[in-house]
């Protein structure tokens, strides 16, 4: 009974693997196949798309700006998310229903109408578009999400540590860098990676208030008129790599950090003595 | 002792929230103070120009050459819908250029949304085939089209027809009309655009005029539901993007289908056995037109920018590089590297050619609604 149970868990493991994965692996096959399109028997091997990928100024503009503003936008709405969170959590307590359906209405609303409303409301105020607008947008868009995700992993933290170590002689900002920092730290990674995904993607509120600028889902979507060009598969393969080079260096700055500290208690005694 | 402490407690906390306050106050300070000159310093800069033009239209070699003859820096962004273009502009955005295509530029007039154009520093107006030169969208009064300032150009243009594979489809193309997309021998293998477009070449084949929406939208739309309905359970599926439907004629899952001729191009280029035809009642005419918004910021730097493209040889690069025909007589000559019978249109097609009529806000908002119910209704 039990290894039949974990047959079936394996091969529906791989199958749902395979399923996610298999679009990525066939846009990197087409990376390098000489014809444009998504078509078997492939043509050729070539090098062609990288090389007009490089040649096209418009591509990496795009990849540029799209990298500033969901860097931009992730770091603000994190800080703003997580005392958001923070702050709910510890002070809130009339209420607390209204206010959280309030919160979660960025994520209800269609990006079609976010977008309108905020190019008609800047415009307005004769707020000039451009990069700065998209980010604040990208923002307040991504606040809520970053909050949702953080509050479920902070609710079951006691934030009152925070007033033991004041009471144990640490000052305020001592209490927050040193003990309740790294407790919540992982729910801020979670959230940050979160906004950037959602920054990343964002297309339709992006359009409406970037003015002459493109970000990559501009780029990719202004394709769909004529035939999208195997540029975006080159795009797709760079960005797969990069991401799973940041992972593994990720996963090695750990590795290391780990094995050293081993190192130093092994050879020093214990740090804190 | 205790009422000491109580005050100070009191102060204390006051003080903390006065803190927040301030702090606030700070940033928003900072905040306000900082974006205008973010972006007001781009203003102040006059040697810029902004355009919305559609992919594929300004290739790079065509921007280096105008920012090094003019020294303005041009900063691009790409057109996906003509509604979005017209929804950002009434929104507030603002563009030096914009490029609607010719069927749609009257919501732009009546939005007040375009100025005229200065002919006389665009003077390679000229260099425009005549057949395009004068036509009736191009002109404005204020009150109605055909009359007036010219207001648009025409640059890019091109044609809609039928793209045919010929090794599924063996018969006769001389005569061929749009009723092959409603062959019973060819039910789940044809398709044809997912727009209203497809609603206009079922008037055609009834022959129906398109003019009759206007004078009498409700009947006519009724007459052609029949038709309409018959053409959705034929196609496999209607084609929403360019790409899908050149993926479904190389995965030959659709064997003829209703294309634009950059696509017909495309497709011929890919095989031989793919042959793009206009139907016998007239292939589809369409043309993206340049226009400068009344919001534009750099009219001048946008009148440079039209005669610029207008000059032959720069035309024959987006011939070259991307494809796509332009109104600029003589650039074909000069377009390196391609097919120029691929290129050409006979003079009888011309002719046959049918435009889109310039539709109001409410019979297009008719027609799309029509045209989505039917088209989603299984």
């Amino acid at each position: 009974m039990q290894n039949r149970k974990n047959i079936f868990l394996t091969i529906y493991t791989i199958i749902f693997y395979i399923y996610i994965f298999a679009p990525i692996f066939l846009i990197f096959i087409f990376a390098w196949n000489k014809a444009e399109g998504y078509n078997f028997p492939l043509q050729g091997f070539t090098w062609e798309w990288f090389t007009k990928f490089f040649q096209d100024m418009n591509a990496l503009k795009a990849i540029k700006n799209s990298i500033i503003i969901a860097l931009t936008s992730a770091t603000i709405s994190t800080l703003l998310g997580a005392s958001l969170t923070i702050g709910i959590i510890k002070s809130v307590k009339r209420h607390k229903t209204f206010l959280l359906t309030l919160l979660l209405l960025p994520v209800l609303m269609p990006s079609l109408t976010i977008g309108i409303s905020s190019l008609v409301f800047f415009r307005t105020l004769n707020i000039p578009l451009g990069i700065p607008v998209v980010i604040i947008s990208h923002v307040s868009i991504s606040i809520s999400y970053v909050f949702l995700i953080m509050m479920g992993r902070i609710e079951g933290i006691d934030l009152e540590i925070q007033e033991a170590a004041l009471d144990l002689g640490a000052n305020w900002f001592e209490s927050l860098k040193d003990v309740v920092f790294p407790v919540i730290l992982p729910a801020v990674l979670a959230g940050w990676l979160f906004s950037f995904m959602i920054s990343w993607n964002e297309f339709i509120v992006t359009y409406f208030l970037i003015g002459p600028e493109l970000t990559l889902p501009i780029y990719i979507f202004s394709q769909l008129r004529f035939g999208i060009s195997p540029k975006v598969n080159v795009i797709s393969v760079f960005i797969t790599f990069f991401t799973i080079f940041i992972i593994l260096l990720i996963t090695a700055t750990q590795t290391i950090y780990k094995k050293l500290r081993v190192r130093t208690i092994n050879h020093f005694g214990n740090i804190n003595n | 002792m205790e009422e000491k402490l109580n005050k100070k407690n009191k102060f204390t906390e006051f003080f903390k929230l006065f803190r927040v306050f301030i702090t606030i106050l700070a940033l928003a300070l900072i905040f306000a103070l900082v974006i205008p000159l973010i972006s007001g310093c781009k203003q102040e800069i006059p040697k810029e120009l902004n355009v919305y033009v559609w992919e594929g239209y300004l290739p790079d070699s065509a921007v280096k050459l105008f920012e090094q003859e003019t020294s303005i820096k041009l900063n691009i962004t790409f057109a996906t819908d003509n509604a979005v273009m017209l929804t950002l502009l009434k929104g507030g955005g603002t563009a030096d250029i914009i490029m609607p295509t010719q069927n749609q530029v009257n919501r732009f007039y009546e939005s007040d949304l375009a100025q005229p154009l200065d002919l006389k520093k665009i003077t390679n107006y000229s260099k425009v085939s005549s057949a395009l030169r004068n036509q009736p969208w191009a002109k404005w009064d204020g009150s109605k089209m055909g009359s007036g300032d010219i207001y648009v150009i025409p640059y890019v243009f091109g044609t809609s027809g039928l793209v045919i594979n010929t090794e599924k489809y063996t018969k006769p193309l001389n005569d061929i009309g749009w009723e092959v997309l409603f062959d019973p021998e060819l039910k789940g293998r044809v398709s044809s655009k997912n727009a209203p477009e497809s609603l206009m070449l079922t008037l055609d084949l009834l022959g129906i005029p398109r003019e009759n929406l206007i004078t009498d939208t409700q009947n006519t739309l009724e007459k052609a539901r029949p038709k309409v309905i018959e053409l959705k359970n034929n196609v496999l599926k209607f084609w929403d993007s360019g790409a899908e439907i050149l993926d479904l004629l190389k995965n030959e899952e659709v064997w003829v289908s209703h294309i634009w001729d950059g696509g017909g191009r495309k497709m011929m280029q890919f095989n031989p056995k793919f042959k793009y035809v206009l139907p016998k009642t007239g292939g589809l005419g369409w043309t993206d037109t340049f226009m400068i918004p009344k919001s534009a910021k750099n009219p001048v730097g946008a009148n440079l920018f039209i005669n610029f493209m207008l000059r032959p040889d720069i035309a024959a690069m987006i011939t070259a590089e991307s494809g796509y025909t332009t109104t600029v007589e003589g650039s074909l000559d000069l377009a390196s590297g391609i097919d120029k019978d691929l290129y050409t249109f006979s003079q009888e097609d011309l002719e046959k050619l049918i435009w889109q009529p310039n539709f109001s806000e409410d019979i297009i908002e008719a027609y799309t609604s029509f045209w989505e119910e039917i088209s989603t209704v299984k």
